[in-house]
């Protein structure tokens, strides 16, 4: 295949992959303050997302592609807040375990790798088009 | 401006001309008219065509499902980026043609 034409194939995968991890932060962020509306409920458990590489066996290529999309581990932290629905005999609720300053950093990197994405996809096409100039 | 026939010795020329006689086509080649006897220029123009065609009815099916908002909005600029450069190679082949056969045309016989 078209080397040319298979860089924005997969840059345009990349930059696919990148834009579902900044829907994982987008989701945590937003839930970031969800919590359960029963004593002692769980609320909103961090998520998390790993790529993984996929070869298109027709084009000969090595993409990336969203491998999993799991659930953080991390204990969830206890407020003491008596009046809340979801606090416990003792007075306690739990918070979910979303850390801005990890999303913060997360959405950085999602972004900056997306931009690199697009860097090379501008560059794919723009040697594409220079070339087909030459045919004037 | 020197006379040709100093800078080209005749003798040269002839020797270039029979030589050139002898060359058979590349073995791909050859191979490739066996494959398809009925492939001439115009059936390989056809074909160029009819996949640029193609390419072009695909892109707008995907803008149109963009506007709807059933693709999303990296999948429609991915069909419009290929329908560029799709029209693109297309318009400079034509251009290429039209212009080898106006070639043609002015010819003075």
């Amino acid at each position: 295949m078209d080397p040319l034409k298979s860089i924005a194939q997969i840059a345009a995968s990349g930059m696919h992959a990148q834009s579902t991890r900044l829907q994982i932060v987008a989701e945590n962020v937003a839930n970031a303050d969800s919590t359960g509306n029963t004593p002692g409920a769980d609320p909103y458990r961090r998520k998390t997302i790993t790529f993984e590489e996929v070869l298109d066996e027709e084009a000969g290529v090595t993409m990336v592609k969203v491998g999993e999309i799991g659930k953080d581990d991390k204990p969830f932290t206890l407020r003491h807040d008596p009046s809340h629905p979801a606090a416990d005999e003792n007075g306690f609720v739990k918070v979910s375990n979303v850390s801005p300053i990890l999303e913060m950093a997360n959405m950085r990197e999602a972004s900056r790798s997306y931009e690199a994405n697009m860097n090379l996809y501008e560059a794919g096409r723009k040697m594409r088009s220079e070339m087909i100039d030459l045919l004037k | 401006m020197a006379d040709s026939s100093t800078v080209f010795s005749t003798s040269a020329v002839s020797g270039a001309y029979r030589s050139s006689q002898s060359i058979q086509p590349a073995p791909g080649l050859a191979e490739d008219a066996a494959q398809a006897p009925g492939q001439t220029f115009a059936d390989m123009i056809r074909d160029a065509a009819g996949d640029a065609v193609q390419t072009m009815r695909e892109s707008d099916v995907i803008a149109q499902s963009g506007m709807a908002g059933e693709a999303s909005t990296q999948q429609v600029v991915e069909a419009t980026i290929a329908l560029e450069s799709t029209v693109k190679i297309a318009v400079s082949m034509r251009d290429k043609l039209v212009e080898a056969y106006q070639e043609v045309m002015r010819m003075s016989i």
